[in-house]
């Protein structure tokens, strides 16, 4: 088997919550930093806002409304000549839930 | 004056945690937030006796952890964990099928206060066709015995079989529902009786969270 190196990953981090998503960064830099790659990040992408605008009223009373937003905050992790530990540590690393996390080699 | 907004709604950010956590891009959103409902609506209406207080989803990649929080941890797992394997057998059908399941059971400490125990306990009550005045006044003697700051039941529509219906209520110390540091539980439960449908709303004000 061939083991290719590869030059640097890209990890994506999608949550509706921006603590989750500091405290997932700060794990996944410190196990990236033990290992000794070196680490780029966290860039923090532009917060997508979605508005969704819904009557109050079950029936009628057109002009009373309610808004409701949904968040969408993004980072970006790069990792620059990653060792076999470090991609050992990353695939262990527990990510709390409701972070969602693309790899991208 | 105006209405009265939701008070769990109102604190989501705050002093109330989410209920469901995960993340899932736009497409499949709504099926995951089905699949959450069906959920709920299927171990609520199973274990409707065990005193279910919360069920909190986590989702992580490919992976369903389910959390109850019931006031009789030992029914709701069954016999050396007959029910919860009956349970998950359930789920499995609801569910996408790639997924897997974990279900843990958590007991809750004072299921006396505990906005969701209280209302069903109610609820139950009225069903039983017991004097609504008597169970409030039951409920919040109960309540009281543990230590909370403040308790708050509402019951609206045919009390007592009357052909009219009103609204009462009964509070003992202190509900503040405009103070967003203060950690309010709420529930709303439906009693079904045979002259009609009555709400039954509680409120607990448990402390407040600097």
């Amino acid at each position: 088997m061939i083991n290719i190196q590869p030059n640097k990953i890209r990890i994506r981090l999608k949550a509706y919550n921006s603590n989750l998503l500091t405290i997932s960064c700060e794990k996944i830099l410190d196990t990236a930093r033990k290992n000794n790659s070196i680490v780029v990040g966290p860039i923090a992408l532009p917060t997508k806002r979605k508005i969704y605008c819904v009557l109050r009223s079950p029936h009628v009373n057109k002009d009373s409304r309610e808004h409701f937003e949904v968040r969408k905050h993004r980072r970006i992790i790069d990792i620059y000549q990653p060792s076999i530990n470090t991609i050992n540590g990353l695939m262990k690393l527990d990510i709390p839930a409701g972070v969602d996390i693309e790899v991208k080699l | 004056m105006g209405q009265k907004i939701h008070p769990l709604a109102f604190r989501l950010g705050i002093t109330q945690k989410y209920k469901s956590i995960w993340f899932y891009e736009n497409k499949e959103y709504s099926n995951i937030l089905e699949e959450d409902h069906k959920i709920r609506y299927f171990i609520e209406n199973k274990f409707k006796l065990n005193g279910i207080s919360k069920i909190c989803i986590f989702r992580k990649a490919n992976q369903i952890e389910i959390k109850i929080e019931s006031s009789k941890p030992g029914l709701v797992v069954g016999r050396s964990g007959n029910n919860l394997e009956l349970l998950r057998r359930e789920m499995y059908k609801i569910v996408a099928p790639t997924e897997k399941i974990r279900i843990s059971v958590i007991e809750v400490m004072q299921p006396d206060a505990d906005a969701s125990l209280i209302s069903e306990f109610i609820v139950q009550q009225l069903e039983k066709r017991i004097a609504f005045r008597r169970i409030m006044r039951q409920t919040v003697n109960k309540a009281q015995r543990t230590n909370i700051k403040g308790i708050k039941i509402q019951i609206s529509g045919r009390l007592n079989g009357a052909e009219i219906a009103r609204t009462e209520w009964i509070r003992e110390g202190r509900v503040p529902l405009q103070t967003l540091r203060a950690n309010i539980d709420y529930a709303y439960k439906k009693a079904q009786t045979s002259y009609g449908i009555l709400g039954v709303k509680v409120w607990i004000f448990k402390n407040e969270i600097l």
